[in-house]
């Protein structure tokens, strides 16, 4: 017997399908089934997974949807051929396009205008539903029960117009389950079939592979409607068949209508469409009438590579330039290259900074379009990195834009291209295993605050593979029966799909309309919509995106041209900052870098001095080699010693010599282990690009481990000793966990220059367009404007009649000028004015409102301000205490007391315009505030203070204690005990450190970092958890121009500034 | 649990580091982490502890006080609830009761006795007005002689005394005030129109140039009345007098406020001498030391249909259950209670009679009674539950009480019952036997039905079958049940549902369609 399932559920019919496509199309091959369709509800997410799976299996696949028209009867539609593909795309489409997100509205009239060329079984809901216990009949399984009523019974008159419509295309599903009474209910469906002479078809209703996936089913059913198992029981199917059933058993059911069993595979036989059909076309229009894509982005290549290099194009460039236009001809990705050209110069029209980054910064055509910034030759490009023939994969270009500004990007993408052929790539949430106890835990009905404490205790993304300790550690006993169904649960649940959100930043760009190709729908976002593959999908079937990402510093660069531009009249562009300038390296060996791009970080500072960056590749190092790969590979610390000379750079032989060169020997880019693989251990680069992708596959370290034998091996064959092997390994493993590429961290490196540069030449500029870019980078404001005072920029305070929303640049005046100066070098004619964005919970609006009524004149009082603006009560009052009224009203709490007698809502009293009924000062009972007050109650209401440290107050108190302030630790000797107090910026707990913690104190005099060991963190945990403030006892310890205090003891020292509003930031 | 705050916490866990208005997760995190540390090897199968959180429940901490403003009538005839949203103080009107309760001093050790005894912690002040007598307990300093604030001492007060919103303290700290000498140096109407006008009554109130009410607590009423025989009486009819009385009382009150009793209690005293061994477990015995004689309770527990306050029929019932019991001894004192009432349903008289209301009434009449003579669990109505396997698809409830009245209120319920009727008679018998009988197998198809069988000695032939229909379920309540049913008819003509357990095959009768 032949027989083909034509109707199945995988998880992407989210919560409803309770197997894997893998086992699913596994099992399906296993048991003989002749073919296995995919049909999600409302849905062709799961597809490209199904077609993976399906190849595996070597079994046929089947496309097709189970749609559910609110007003006739449910039907599972498959796709004949291409063109019907096409159209139950578009289907499904119209429906989500039309309903909030995750949601799909059809109807009838719907499904008629998409019919052509799709084969249609309904879904025969019958009158009486005999299902013991199952109160309403099977529609309840429907997202929107309420849509499937009465109407939707499948009688003849609901069943003609499907009849009418698909005509020999239309078949009825036999679906028999063992139910209450299956005899019966095949009688009425034989007789609806002769009625409507409808032919029958054999269906399973499949929802997993195997029988015992019950259990996860009525798990999942639950999830779904957010309640427990025992609760919605009566809705869960009675039995387990619906899961793939043999042969046999398939046979014994549909025995007296083999008629149905053969119309199996008369539909399998029909449906001849595979995704392998899907071609790609990318978007043709770029390319001026009358020439070819290719012609065009050549000629645009070779115009642009003149723009970069006015001396001529060395040859090595133009070498690399007609060999990567050659190949991307061959394998005709010219017209994406265009796409990508056209949308980084739209951004350069309107001022939006961008820069390419990733593998794309391998190719000279992307430098010469402008699309990265990486100089092919000053490094070494790897242009099969970025496009391979052999690999036959899309390449991917990843372009950063200013964070505030990408949406433009985006919507100029939705404009350009419509809907229908735009659409921004999804993203698939799974189950880790925190979400998974949580979802399971309710579905069993246990108590939600012992859930929760389980969930606490997990890392929240990995497998767990002590979640029966960390019960016993919650007080859920594993062994008991409900532990045990937990633990089940848990570990089938990780890792299905729960939902579709929006990925970061890929967008999916077509030629013909992109619903024909995919369904679209809406994401929770307004003005956003979502195609329903990921970004595997669409790497599976050959379909490139574009990543427009965000990056918070390209804001903050933008930020600062525009205000240099404005105050000096120099136009900077990412491209035109001086090169190799000397002062910059200084500074950045000095680890004064502060705001400046990746390399502000606790732990990039402490490597600068003895990295000591002198050229932009040394740059390129440093921002590749303090991450997390490296250091686990153990890289980190042979590279200083042979940097410092202290360790001879020895090479096994030349072709190794080539490749680690650059590096001393020590493999740091994953470009390196890859060109490893193949100088040393014989790989094909094919091979080696296999292996890249496993570095890349972090989420399950297993698989590198297959390399090994090979490497290990082919290194060995070719005269390596087995120590050099295995420390290859070991280093290329250490990518395992987020290494860096060199193409990527060359354009990161471009922009730590390009920062660091701003921030010696213009810090004034540089600190504003950092708080104006805020939140971002790893400092508060409070931090930033120390430094920038620190460097001699003059800081003046928010006042109403001069602070923009925005922190603004003002002539400085000349004793300012003269002022303490610390580190800089250059000399700031120009102050910094805090913007109003810097008082909490003030609005943009009201910021604007303010600056414009200003314009006449400024403001001689408060009630004044009132008029003028019309400011509520509220608003007044927040910037009374913001101190924002200095230059109307001296003192601050007279300003208050003003602002409070303001009226709730402004009117309008023209009468009274001119009168100005402030009180002259502030009544006798308000005493003026201290400056420690004052400081409080500035870091209240805007997180910084001009004034004063807070932590000066307590400074003859603290040298009671004999605390040493932080700025003179350096004069201090090694392995001495000191104590030392301040303000907790930020604490730190990178996950490779075994568990050390690294915090930042700050007092009046500068920085303190201090090192935590777990035991010290445990011991304290209160203090060391929750206070902003501490005293830390411990042992000095200088190397390498960097200090750290190793601390045994902490203590509180919170209390005293409780009421501070410094918060500190804490990463992990 | 994910948005949960600490609202208020215990002394200790103030010691840990917990502080009002944290995460939870943090407070239990904190707290876990100090029972791991005082462990000195803290090993890890050692199961952590988590805190003991509860629920912040508004109401339940009214309840609470309220209750307590009850108990404090001892101290004062006057006692009311702080004017507040969420209330934490009482106030006692102390006002001429020193001739009675001496000076304050001793009140305040009495009182704060008092307290101890039932486990409470008290903060108490005294003062001239609602306001300072507040900021006394506060705020006053409980180490001076006096508990009494004077208004020579309010000006050293912080403004946090003056029961004022968050809000406004967070101006005043912010303008610098902190002590109510500052505010009182202030012109008022300018702190009027800036603070706001709660910050001028309060400060009125404290000074007492505003006055303030103290509206007392009273707590609602109990339905209870109570009957003490001056001697103790065994006369059935005297007892059925008394009962009368009582309900008619009750009744009365009941009517007053339109409810009517959902549950009764009825408790008669009997005096037993101690002579008589009388043996109730689990009833108090009080003996009276004087006569010898012990107090026997004997306890009546009447569930009502619907909500009744009718005399005639209260007595009824009452009797009815009376009869069933015999009294150790003369009844000497009868308490009568309505535990649960509910808002009754007054209709007007219609000029015909409509019969299903009347059906009702007869129903519940009769549910009462019939319970009243065989005992609560003997009258019960069934209701569907929406179970899968069929021995759980039906189960029993109870008709009678509050509980009773607000499920049969469910309306998916009544909506189940017609539904189920239609569709299943011929497909699921009427009766099942509890539990399946086994049956002994003489011929079946391979995975199919029974051709012939054995039940109770007799052997029957299948003559025609249905099915299977395939049972598979409760994986969630312990070991799942995995059945294939089949319906059969004999060649004698009976129908039977049999099911093969699939796990170890074994045939069983599960019932019989009639």
């Amino acid at each position: 017997m032949m027989y083909a399932e034509l109707h199945c559920k995988t998880p992407f019919s989210f919560l409803e399908g309770a197997s894997h496509a893998e086992q699913l199309w596994g099992r399906a091959a296993e048991l003989g089934y002749a073919a296995l369709a995919v049909t999600d509800r409302n849905t062709l997410a799961g597809i490209v997974r199904a077609h993976t799976a399906a190849k595996q299996a070597s079994l046929k696949l089947i496309v097709g949807a189970e749609v559910t028209p609110c007003d006739a009867p449910s039907v599972v539609l498959w796709a004949t051929d291409r063109a019907a593909y096409g159209r139950l795309s578009r289907l499904i489409t119209v429906g989500r396009r039309r309903a909030d997100k995750g949601d799909c509205h059809l109807t009838w009239e719907d499904v008629a205008a998409h019919a052509q060329g799709l084969l249609a079984g309904v879904i025969p809901v019958l009158q009486p539903t005999p299902q013991p216990g199952q109160i309403q009949h099977t529609t309840t399984f429907h997202q929107n029960p309420l849509r499937h009523g009465e109407s939707c019974l499948a009688t003849p008159e609901m069943l003609q117009p499907y009849k009418e419509l698909f005509g020999d295309r239309c078949y009825l599903l036999a679906e028999l389950h063992r139910g209450v009474d299956d005899r019966r209910h095949l009688e009425q469906l034989e007789t609806l079939a002769n009625t409507t002479q409808i032919p029958l078809v054999a269906a399973g209703d499949v929802h997993y592979h195997v029988a015992g996936r019950m259990v996860l089913h009525g798990a999942l059913t639950a999830i779904r409607h957010n309640t427990t198992v025992a609760a919605i029981q009566g809705q869960l199917f009675a039995n387990a068949q619906r899961h793939l059933r043999t042969l046999e058993e398939i046979a014994l059911v549909f025995a007296s209508i083999p008629e149905a069993l053969q119309h199996t595979c008369e539909i399998a036989d029909r449906c001849q469409f595979s995704l392998d059909e899907l071609r790609y076309e990318y978007p043709e229009e770029l390319a001026p009438h009358g020439q070819t894509p290719l012609a065009y982005l050549q000629r645009l290549t070779w115009q642009g590579a003149q723009l970069r290099y006015r001396h001529g194009i060395p040859d090595k460039v133009r070498q690399l330039l007609t060999h990567e236009l050659q190949l991307i001809g061959e394998l005709q990705y010219e017209a994406y290259f265009l796409t990508v050209w056209d949308l980084v110069r739209f951004a350069r029209l309107q001022g939006i900074l961008c820069q390419g980054r990733g593998s794309a910064a391998n190719s000279a055509v992307c430098y010469c379009l402008g699309i990265t910034a990486v100089d092919p030759d000053q490094t070494d490009v790897l242009f099969e990195r970025f496009v391979s023939r052999e690999r036959n994969e899309a390449p991917d270009i990843d372009v950063d834009f200013e964070h505030e500004r990408r949406e433009e990007v985006l919507q100029y993408l939705y404009n350009k291209y419509g809907r229908q052929r735009a659409g921004m790539t999804a993203e698939v949430i799974r189950y880790r295993t925190r979400s998974a106890i949580r979802d399971v835990g309710k579905a069993l009905g246990l108590s939600l605050d012992r859930v929760d404490a389980l969930a606490q205790q997990v890392e929240g993304s990995h497998h767990e593979p002590l979640l029966t300790d960390r019960c016993r550690q919650v007080g859920i006993d594993p062994d008991s029966a409900t532990g045990q169904r937990l633990v089940y649960l848990v570990n089938q649940l990780i890792d299905f799909p729960r939902h579709l959100s929006q990925h970061v930043g890929g967008m999916v760009i077509t030629q013909g309309p992109l619903c024909e190709l995919v369904p679209i729908e809406n994401a929770a976002m307004e003005g956003r919509t979502v195609i329903q593959w990921d970004k595997n999908d669409l790497d599976e079937l050959g379909i490139l995106k574009v990543d427009c990402l965000a990056l918070g510093m390209l804001t903050a660069i933008g930020k600062c041209f525009v205000l240099i531009l404005k105050h000096t009249g120099r136009q900077l562009t990412l491209a035109n900052i001086p090169e190799e300038d000397e002062q910059v390296y200084q500074s950045i060996c000095q680890a004064d870098t502060m705001g400046v791009f990746q390399i502000e970080s606790r732990a990039q500072m402490s490597m600068l001095p003895r990295l000591k960056p002198r050229c932009y590749y040394d740059l390129v190092i440093e921002v590749a080699i303090v991450r997390p790969g490296p250091i686990q590979g153990n890289m980190v610390h042979p590279y200083l010693r042979r940097r410092a000379g202290k360790e001879p750079v020895i090479y096994p032989n030349e072709s190794v010599r080539q490749v680690l060169e650059k590096t001393l020997g020590v493999p740091i880019f994953q470009e390196q282990a890859m060109r490893l693989a193949v100088v040393a251990a014989g790989f094909t680069p094919g091979e080696a690009d296999q292996l890249r992708r496993a570095m890349g596959a972090w989420r399950r370290p297993g698989i590198i481990d297959k390399f090994r034998q090979k490497l290990v091996n082919g290194m060995l064959g070719r005269g390596f000793s087995r120590e050099f092997a295995e420390q290859v390994f070991r280093q290329i493993r250490g990518f395992g966990e987020y290494g860096f590429p060199e193409s990527h961290a060359a354009s990161f490196a471009l922009l730590v220059y390009v920062s660091a540069w701003l921030k010696v030449y213009y810090p004034d500029a540089f600190i504003a367009a950092l708080l104006n870019s805020q939140p971002m980078g790893f400092y508060a404001p409070a931090q930033l404007v120390r430094d920038a005072r620190d460097h001699g920029v003059p800081v003046r305070p928010i006042d109403v009649n001069f602070s923009d929303w925005d922190c603004t640049l003002e002539k400085a005046t000349n004793e300012e000028c003269t002022g303490k100066r610390e580190r800089g070098s250059v000399i700031s004619p120009r102050a910094l004015r805090l913007g109003m964005r810097m008082i909490t919970g003030l609005s943009y609006k009201n910021a604007k409102i303010i600056k414009e009524a200003r314009c006449q004149s400024p403001f001689q009082s408060i009630t004044e301000f009132t008029r003028r603006t019309g400011m509520n009560r509220t608003t007044v009052i927040q910037l009374a205490r913001a101190d924002a009224f200095t230059s109307v009203k001296q003192d601050r709490r007279g300003a208050l007391w003003e602002a409070l007698s303001q009226e709730q809502r402004p009117r309008e009293m023209p009468l009274l315009e001119d009168l100005n009924d402030d009180d002259d000062e502030r009544p006798a009972g308000l005493e003026k505030a201290g400056l420690q007050q004052e400081v409080y109650d500035d870091y209240r209401t805007t997180g910084l203070s001009l004034r004063q440290h807070p932590i000066a107050f307590h400074r003859v108190a603290l040298n009671h204690y004999q605390i040493v302030p932080a700025k003179q630790l350096a004069s201090l000797g090694n392995q001495q005990l000191v104590r030392v107090a301040g303000l907790v910026l930020l604490r730190q707990r990178p996950s490779t450190a075994k568990g050390i913690t690294f915090v930042t104190l700050e007092d009046e005099t500068g920085t303190a970092n201090l090192i935590l060991h777990q035991r010290v963190w445990e011991r304290y945990y209160t203090i060391a958890r929750r206070s902003s403030a501490w005293i830390a006892s411990g042992k000095l310890e200088h190397s390498g121009g960097v200090i750290h205090v190793v601390v045994n003891r902490l203590e509180d020292l919170s209390g005293r500034l409780q009421k501070l509003k410094s918060q500190s930031r804490d990463f992990r | 649990m994910r948005g949960d705050y600490v609202m208020y916490c215990s002394d200790e866990a103030w010691q840990g580091g917990v502080r009002v208005g944290m995460p939870l997760s943090e407070a239990g995190a904190l707290m876990n982490n100090r029972s791991s540390n005082r462990k000195p090897n803290h090993c890890h199968s050692s199961s952590a502890q988590l805190p003991l959180t509860m629920q912040h429940n508004p109401d339940a901490d009214r309840c609470a006080l309220q209750e307590l403003a009850h108990w404090c009538q001892r101290f004062s005839p006057w006692v009311a609830l702080e004017l507040d949203d969420e209330p934490s103080s009482l106030l006692l009107d102390m006002t001429g009761l020193e001739p009675l309760l001496g000076h304050e001093l001793k009140v305040s050790q009495q009182v704060g006795r008092a307290f101890e005894r039932l486990g409470y912690k008290v903060q108490l002040g005294f003062g001239d007005h609602v306001g300072t007598a507040w900021a006394a307990a506060h705020y006053g300093n409980l180490n001076t002689t006096s508990p009494w604030l004077h208004e020579a001492n309010l000006s050293n007060l912080p403004v946090e005394a003056l029961r004022l919103p968050n809000k406004v303290l967070d101006l005043m700290a912010s303008l610098g005030i902190s002590q109510v000498h500052q505010l009182q140096s202030l012109p008022r109407p300018a702190l009027a129109s800036r603070l706001g006008q709660k910050l001028v009554q309060r400060l009125g109130q404290i000074e007492g140039s505003c006055p303030e009410v103290l509206i007392p607590y009273q707590p609602p009423p109990e339905f209870q009345f109570r009957w003490v025989a001056e001697h103790p009486i065994a006369n059935h009819q005297s007892i059925h007098q008394a009962l009368y009385l009582l309900i008619e009382r009750l009744a009365n009150q009941l009517l007053q406020r339109q409810q009517g009793a959902m549950e009764l209690e009825c408790q008669l005293i009997c005096q037993v001498p101690t002579a008589c061994q009388y043996n109730v477990p689990h009833i108090d015995q009080i003996v009276d030391g004087k006569t010898g004689n012990r107090n026997v309770p004997v306890v009546l527990k009447i569930g009502l249909f619907q909500p009744r306050a009718t005399v005639d029929h209260l007595e009824k019932l009452v009797q009815i259950h009376l009869e069933q019991l015999r009294l150790p001894g003369p009844v000497c004192e009868i308490l009568m209670r309505a535990t649960a009432t509910a808002k009754l349903k007054i209709r007007q008289g219609e000029l015909f009679d409509d019969p299903s209301r009347r059906q009702t009434q007869q129903l519940a009449t009769l549910v009462e009674r019939l319970e009243g003579r065989l005992g609560q669990k003997a009258i019960v109505g069934a209701r569907l539950n929406t179970d899968i396997l069929p021995e759980r698809m039906v189960c029993d409830e109870k008709l009678t009480g509050l509980q009773a009245r607000s499920s049969r209120r469910a309306p998916s319920h009544s909506k189940h019952l017609q539904t189920q009727k239609t569709s299943y008679p011929t497909i699921r018998p009427l009766q099942l036997h509890t539990p399946p009988v086994p049956l002994e197998i003489i011929a079946v198809v391979p995975d199919g039905p029974p051709i012939r069988f054995r039940i109770r000695g007799q052997i029957s032939q299948v003559s025609r079958h249905w099915g299977p229909e395939r049972i598979e379920t409760g994986w969630w309540r312990g070991k799942s049940v995995r059945r294939d049913y089949y319906r059969i008819e004999t060649t004698h003509g009976n129908r039977l549902w049999l099911f093969r357990c699939l796990e170890d095959g074994q045939w069983f009768l599960h019932g019989s369609f009639t």
